[in-house]
């Protein structure tokens, strides 16, 4: 089935998503465990395909791969079917994805769809692939057997090298390549050489950075001991497509998803508000403000000309805001989807705006990804266990590749310079204060707590600051070019002229900002995201028509695509 | 001797399992209260036909039919919609020849931005003569119609006609009320291509007073509605009939976001990798347009002059249309080359160029005219 606007990703704010969660759930609760892992794979395998049926061969080529090596790895060997079944599987995708296609259904209208003229018109693309494929996953298959016999501490390397370098290897071709042939190209002109445009005409699969290092962190953890391998391949795949996080995270652990996958799950009314809860939540910071600024932020990083300082620093703070809101609102319905089938998700983000240091920024934002750069970057690299100068050199490390996995693109890889910059200053001055010093302690702080800090006036000057610092990393995060860097770092700092454009965020995007905000600062004094359980119903009641109001008056905003599923 | 608790946990747990059932029922009826004394409130402090006001974010989402009619039935000079601009035909005392001083009359064709660039010709050479045609967001169709129309009426010595990047999937429609929310009402013929040939479908409903009589016509609003139903690209059921959304601010809302997304995706069919779609209906019928109308225009003794405004990206419409209007020698100016659409500055709060672009451009057209028609040469006064 291919789509005749292919390129759109199904939006969970999208009428496709609307009318298939209903389907899908309809599905869930009246199916047991075991086909309830199926239709929720089937599932998967539709919404991540609407986008591109072809890319679903890479995610069941990568699904293969380290269900194999991650048996290889814990248990040395493979039993029949458990080679088999992947085999299979990739085979009928290279073929069914890929060699086959059909244009069944056109979409021509907005609603409803229509099927093609020619419904019944397959086109078949060649035996290349599939042959390939086949090849390949027999000498595979023959490796893995004859791997048994190899000593296990180099059986277990070896696999673990395969899966590592199958996944950035994939990240390599797909996300890195253009960047990496557009820097050779600028480089030997830059010596007066003469070299032709070397870009290759690659799509970047939705999703691709969240779901390779989603199954890389499954075979790490099963080298390092701390998780066992499954030999249920298709409950594995689900693992890996689950739909609700696929395509923006969160990055979710084996060890925390998988059983819950591998389990049969329970259904609790608790669970199922939340899920509910979660939903409209996320679909509000979505829709009713990261669409909402999102015009007037374009408006400023998308101009040639004719901005002022003005204009860029209160495009860059709503940026600030966007992003949040847009990032966090998809891991939220992506959440609450998941609460509805008895499934629980890492929350992705805790209230990172009162921050007060890039340590606790980093425990706050993104919280699945700073936990597995964390945990299979930096502490592999030594962490802070090798001393001062070993330490920076870590930290600024991982948090270059970190800015990197966000983008082939040299303002990431500045954001992330800036990021670790940030970690290294606030940790020099740490050190440079007595242990007994608060300031010190906050500092480093790793801290976190469920006892949110009083608001005193050194507490708000603190949080303002680092959102200040924040937000021009953001800066970094948001330009279009390196040129546009240096324009807007200059205007920032030197530019005394009000505001140049007219265009200004809606009333009703900020009044659903001020909304946000004001919930968030409730939250953060309560310690809890339960808070809104003490309040008195009829407010509550009136709190959800407000959001629900604001919800429909955002979807007259222009949607616009996740931010994160770019990365 | 303590009597036995009769409570057990599990009854315990029961008892607060109902609890919480209750307590979320309680918080769904106060919702659901909440948000339909908001959308009365709303309702109420915006009154419903108030099109241009306050309230036109909510209005907006009116039917429009209903936008219509209440616009048909508003005393004279009241309407919220505009009614007597643009409709093919009516325009009156306009000149036909350049008279006395004047040596040039230039017809200009199409809506607000080629007709503020044409008046700033005669402030570059006072011995312009214009006549200005069109209508208030004017697809290239309706532009190219009022041109038809026109043809007879006048002895002009140039023809401009003005295209423009935003509007120009709407050439796919017969009438703004489709795919505008605050609309004029005047129609305007669909072409289409028609092996190779150019066919208009004309409108059953072209001039005001028959638009009035429709309104009382159960038959003629039929088939007024009927042919936007088969011909007009943007005709949407949800959004055209009258319905109970009308009375309810939520629904007017939604109307209104799901008559976006249609519009936006009906614009999406002329857009290919993010720039116009040269095998799409709306590049072949806007060129088929462009070389009829140099064509006829060259037919008549008469200089054409395409001026192409990309007001919605960089040149989108100049890539689309400048292969075409190179290949058959017609004289244009395009915008991007003089005034980026990229460059916020270039722009008015509302959307329009500024004046020192329209200047700038008036001034492009000015030297395609001395270059084309060099015997009609004047003292010319260079603007600034």
């Amino acid at each position: 089935m291919r789509s005749a606007r292919t390129g759109v990703a199904v939006l969970f704010n999208s009428l496709e998503f609307f009318f298939f969660l209903p389907v899908v759930l309809g599905l869930y609760y009246a199916l047991r465990h075991r086909a309830q892992n199926r239709a929720l794979l089937a599932a998967s395998y539709v919404f991540y395909g609407w986008w591109d049926v072809r890319f679903l061969f890479l995610i069941v080529a990568s699904t293969a791969i380290d269900y194999l090596c991650g048996l290889m790895i814990g248990r040395g060997q493979l039993q029949r079917r458990q080679g088999w079944l992947p085999f299979a599987w990739v085979l009928a995708a290279a073929i069914g994805c890929v060699a086959l296609q059909w244009q069944g259904i056109r979409f021509v209208e907005a609603f409803p769809y229509v099927a093609a003229d020619d419904f019944w018109n397959f086109t078949w693309k060649g035996w290349g692939l599939p042959l390939a494929t086949a090849v390949l996953g027999l000498v595979a298959l023959g490796v893995c057997h004859a791997a048994a016999r190899v000593p296990e501490a180099t059986r277990k390397k070896l696999f673990l090298i395969v899966s590592i370098a199958a996944n950035l290897g994939i990240l390599a071709v797909f996300k890195y390549c253009n960047f990496f042939l557009e820097n050779v190209e600028t480089a030997v002109r830059s010596l007066g050489g003469n070299v032709e445009a070397l870009r290759l005409d690659i799509v970047l699969p939705v999703g691709i950075s969240f779901y390779t290092f989603q199954t890389m962190s499954y075979t790490i953890d099963i080298y390092r001991g701390t998780l066992k391998p499954t030999d249920r391949f298709l409950d594995f795949a689900l693992f890996v497509a689950f739909f609700p996080q696929l395509v923006a995270g969160p990055i979710e652990r084996a060890s925390n998803l998988l059983p819950r996958i591998l389990a049969p799950r329970r259904l609790h009314f608790d669970a199922m508000t939340r899920g509910v809860f979660l939903i409209t939540f996320g679909l509000f910071k979505k829709v009713a403000i990261a669409d909402g600024l999102a015009r007037y932020v374009d408006g400023v990083y998308g101009a040639s000309a004719g901005v002022s300082g003005a204009d860029v620093a209160l495009a860059t703070m709503l940026f600030a805001f966007q992003i949040y809101c847009d990032f966090s609102g998809y891991s939220d319905i992506a959440r609450g989807v998941a609460k509805l089938m008895g499934i629980d998700l890492i929350r992705n983000f805790n209230l990172p705006y009162f921050s007060r240091s890039p340590s606790e920024f980093w425990q706050r934002w993104h919280i699945s990804l700073s936990g597995w750069l964390r945990d299979y970057l930096y502490i592999p690299l030594g962490g802070n266990r090798g001393g001062g100068l070993l330490t920076y050199r870590n930290l600024l490390l991982t948090m270059v590749l970190g800015g990197l996995w966000h983008g082939a693109a040299w303002n990431f890889v500045l954001w992330g310079l800036y990021q670790g910059g940030l970690l290294c200053a606030f940790r020099g001055l740490a050190s440079l204060a007595p242990e007994s010093n608060l300031a010190a302690r906050h500092l480093t702080a790793k801290y976190v707590t469920a006892r949110p800090q009083p608001a005193t006036l050194v507490f708000l000057l603190q949080v303002a600051s680092f959102f200040a610092l924040t937000c021009y990393g953001w800066l970094l995060f948001r330009a279009t070019s390196f040129e546009q860097i240096v324009q807007y770092t200059t205007l920032l700092f030197t530019d005394t002229v009000p505001w140049m454009l007219t265009a200004r965020p809606s009333l009703h995007t900020l009044a659903a900002l001020a909304l946000l905000i004001g919930t968030e600062i409730i939250e953060y004094r309560a310690g809890t995201v339960r808070f809104v359980q003490n309040v008195p119903i009829p407010i509550r009641g009136f709190a959800y028509a407000s959001i629900l109001f604001l919800i429909t008056i955002g979807l007259c905003n222009e949607p616009t695509q996740f931010i994160y599923f770019q990365f | 001797m303590n009597p036995r608790n009769s409570s057990t946990s599990s009854s315990s747990g029961a008892s607060g399992s109902d609890t919480r059932i209750r307590d979320t029922a309680w918080v769904l009826v106060w919702t659901v209260l909440s948000l339909a004394t908001l959308d009365l409130g709303v309702g109420l402090a915006f009154p419903r036909h108030d099109l241009q006001g306050s309230a036109s974010f909510f209005n907006r989402g009116l039917s429009n039919e209903g936008k219509l009619r209440t616009a048909l039935s508003a005393p004279a000079g009241e309407s919220p919609l505009l009614l007597d601009y643009g409709w093919i035909g009516a325009w009156d005392d306009l000149p036909t020849r350049a008279v006395g001083a004047k040596r040039l009359l230039v017809a200009s064709y199409g809506m607000s931005f080629s007709h503020r660039v044409s008046e700033r010709l005669p402030e570059l050479d006072p011995n312009i003569e214009l006549r200005l045609v069109g209508g208030p967001g004017a697809p290239l169709n309706h532009a190219f119609a009022c041109y038809q129309e026109d043809r007879a009426r006048h002895e002009a010595d140039v023809v401009i006609l003005g295209v423009l990047a935003s509007s120009l999937p709407m050439l796919r429609s017969m009438n703004q009320l489709t795919w505008a929310e605050i609309p004029a009402i005047y129609t305007y013929p669909r072409y289409r291509v028609d092996e190779g040939e150019l066919v208009a479908i004309k409108p059953v409903v072209s001039t005001l007073d028959e638009l009035r009589s429709a309104a009382h016509d159960p038959d003629m609003w039929h088939k007024f509605v009927e042919q936007m139903r088969n011909h007009d690209g943007y005709f949407s059921e949800l959004s055209f009939s009258e319905s109970a959304l009308d009375h309810s601010i939520v629904g007017r809302v939604l109307r209104r976001a799901w008559g976006q997304r249609h519009s936006r995706n009906t614009n999406a069919q002329a857009y290919q990798a993010g720039t116009f779609d040269p095998e799409s209906e709306t590049v072949r019928v806007a060129r088929a347009i462009l070389s009829q109308f140099a064509d006829t225009a060259r037919a008549d003794g008469r200089l054409p002059i395409v001026v192409l405004f990309d007001n919605t990206s960089l040149d989108d419409l100049d890539q689309a249309l400048s292969a075409l209007l190179e290949s058959e020698e017609i004289p244009f100016v395009s915008s991007h080359e003089i005034a980026p659409a990229t460059d916020p500055s270039n722009f008015l709060p509302d959307r329009h160029f500024t004046p020192d672009v329209d200047k700038r451009l008036a001034a492009a057209v000015l030297e395609l005219i001395r270059a084309h028609l060099p015997g009609r040469r004047t003292d010319v006064r260079r603007g600034n």
